[in-house]
């Protein structure tokens, strides 16, 4: 009998992988056996010699999914059972090695064969990063322009005027509008629930207003959020990138320099609490410039 | 005959709702001039959403104020609700865009407020008349609209001369020349109204009452008396 290894990891590109999975990640880890229908049993440890057994189910270690066998005593024991699907635990701890066994017995000559891959978890915690994806052509798909992208715009005019009749039924009525400026934000080493904490500030404290915010995750769709400066969206697990979408009133003959911060503290893995551990890619920013001032208007 | 004046402004920027014109008038608009600003372009809508284009040969017609891209005049041709419109574009290539609702109106009317006057003979010819000039029945002419410009006839025995004047906000008086006075004789002239027009241009319709007699009477006759 002839035991080859193999494993498969998520396919999400610059995120968890089999042998370096992130916290609360699923990996399929298969076991090639030119035999049929022999006992296995599958187990996790710490030793590279096999000692120092892991305790299965916990959230700070493992669990099978949807193992066709049965877990006893820390151990999956079945039968045909070459490949088996591992979620790391939401709190299994960062940088550590383990050894994923599989041991396998022939049943006509009842001789046993064992191996294990190592793996070592992802050595950094939760991350979230932002980009500004705004393009005023709206031609990008925002899910997936890369920053930098020449057709994203870090600076654009504001959209056009809501109500431009400025005497519609009442005096002064003319309404200047809104404009949506859209960030990216992801995450990275973390498959957790999150929440994602902002801010979103002028350069120069310039007055502007928020009109509106909308969130949506790329998994779940609609996130609830306050139309507000500050806020939090609270991200879903299945959710690695969420779309905030930015609306705030128009003001002719202002130049807004906007700062969307994401705030550190609030910024979390809200299953380890664990906070995002990388401050240099918190900030996008988007410079809304002025429309011009139409005033004055006289009949003579 | 009593009336209800409610004295609107209008061709300014300070009405309620639609601001209205006369018809005819031919009005300059500007907005105050902006340094930020590379292009102005104006135009007239006659739908809310500022899509369809007036007619410029029968609805309303623009011109070019030279020198002044801020401003431009509109001569209003016809009755209807417009959207005046500006498109201002930034030297960043940024736009705004402003529009101002109009009415249109041929409801203008004038008439003499009396049709009949008299005086004694004496050496002062000149005399006025009060006229009555409204927007519409029971709306006054808005003093922006002053002074108007009337013509008007002067009648008597067969010979007619025409004239014209201005009619002051103020007084409302339609100051009439061309009438001499007799002490010897009676005369009788009539005096009618033949067109009026607003300052901006806009056309006056003429009313019920636009002709007015004016009876200047001869003074009794006095001959000396002798004494002795």
């Amino acid at each position: 009998m002839v035991v080859l290894v193999s494993s498969t990891g998520l396919t999400k590109a610059q995120i968890s992988d089999w042998d370096a999975p992130w916290r609360g990640a699923e990996h399929t880890y298969t076991f090639t056996v030119t035999d049929n229908t022999n006992p296995v049993r599958w187990y996790v440890t710490t030793g590279s010699d096999g000692t120092g057994l892991v305790e299965y189910g916990l959230a700070t270690t493992y669990s099978f999914v949807t193992p066709t066998g049965t877990v006893t005593d820390d151990v999956l024991t079945g039968v045909d059972e070459y490949s088996v699907k591992i979620k790391w635990g939401a709190e299994v701890p960062v940088d550590t090695d383990y050894y994923v066994w599989m041991e396998v017995d022939d049943n006509s000559s009842g001789c046993t064969n064992k191996m294990a891959v190592k793996i070592h978890t992802v050595a950094t915690a939760f991350d979230a990063l932002i980009v500004n994806v705004t393009d005023a052509e709206g031609g990008v798909d925002p899910w997936t322009v890369l920053a930098g992208d020449a057709s994203l715009d870090g600076a654009t005019c504001p959209e056009d005027p809501e109500t431009p009749i400025n005497n519609d039924g009442g005096t002064d009525t003319y309404d200047a509008g809104q404009s949506t400026i859209v960030f990216r934000v992801e995450r990275q080493f973390s498959l957790n629930k999150w929440d994602i904490g902002f801010s979103i500030t002028e350069n120069n404290s310039k007055p502007f207003v928020v009109e509106k915010i909308v969130a949506t995750g790329d998994n779940t769709g609609d996130i609830t959020v306050a139309d507000a400066a500050t806020g939090t969206v609270n991200a879903n697990a299945a959710d690695n990138k969420v779309l905030v979408y930015v609306t705030v009133s128009n003001q002719p003959g202002v130049t807004l320099d906007l700062n969307f911060n994401l705030v550190k503290a609030q910024t979390i893995d809200v299953i380890t609490s664990a906070e995002d551990n990388n401050g240099t890619n918190n900030l996008a920013t988007h410079q809304i410039k002025p429309m011009p001032v139409i005033n004055g208007f006289t009949g003579s | 005959m009593t009336f209800v004046i409610i004295i609107l402004s209008l061709a300014s920027a300070s009405g309620q709702g639609a601001y209205t014109v006369v018809l005819n008038s031919n009005i300059k608009y500007e907005v105050a001039a902006n340094a930020d600003v590379k292009t102005y372009v104006w135009k007239i809508y006659t739908d809310k959403d500022l899509s369809i284009e007036a007619n410029t040969s029968t609805e309303c017609e623009l011109s070019i104020v030279s020198g002044e891209p801020n401003a431009i005049k509109v001569k209003w041709l016809g009755d209807g609700e417009y959207y005046l419109t500006l498109y201002a574009t930034g030297l960043n290539d940024c736009t705004n865009k402003k529009a101002w609702k109009y009415t249109v109106v041929s409801t203008p009317t004038i008439i003499f407020n009396e049709i009949a006057s008299f005086d004694c003979a004496d050496d002062e010819y000149k005399f006025a008349i009060d006229i009555v000039a409204e927007l519409k029945a029971g709306i006054a002419l808005a003093d922006t609209q002053y002074p108007l410009t009337v013509d008007y006839q002067v009648t008597i025995g067969g010979t007619t001369t025409n004239h014209t004047t201005d009619v002051a906000y103020d007084d409302q008086l339609l100051n009439i020349e061309g009438v001499t006075e007799d002490i010897g004789n009676d005369k009788i002239y009539s005096i009618e109204i033949i067109g009026a027009t607003t300052k901006l241009g806009g056309e006056i319709n003429l009313g019920t009452n636009i002709t007015h007699t004016r009876t200047i009477y001869a003074l009794p006759p006095v001959s000396t008396i002798n004494h002795n």
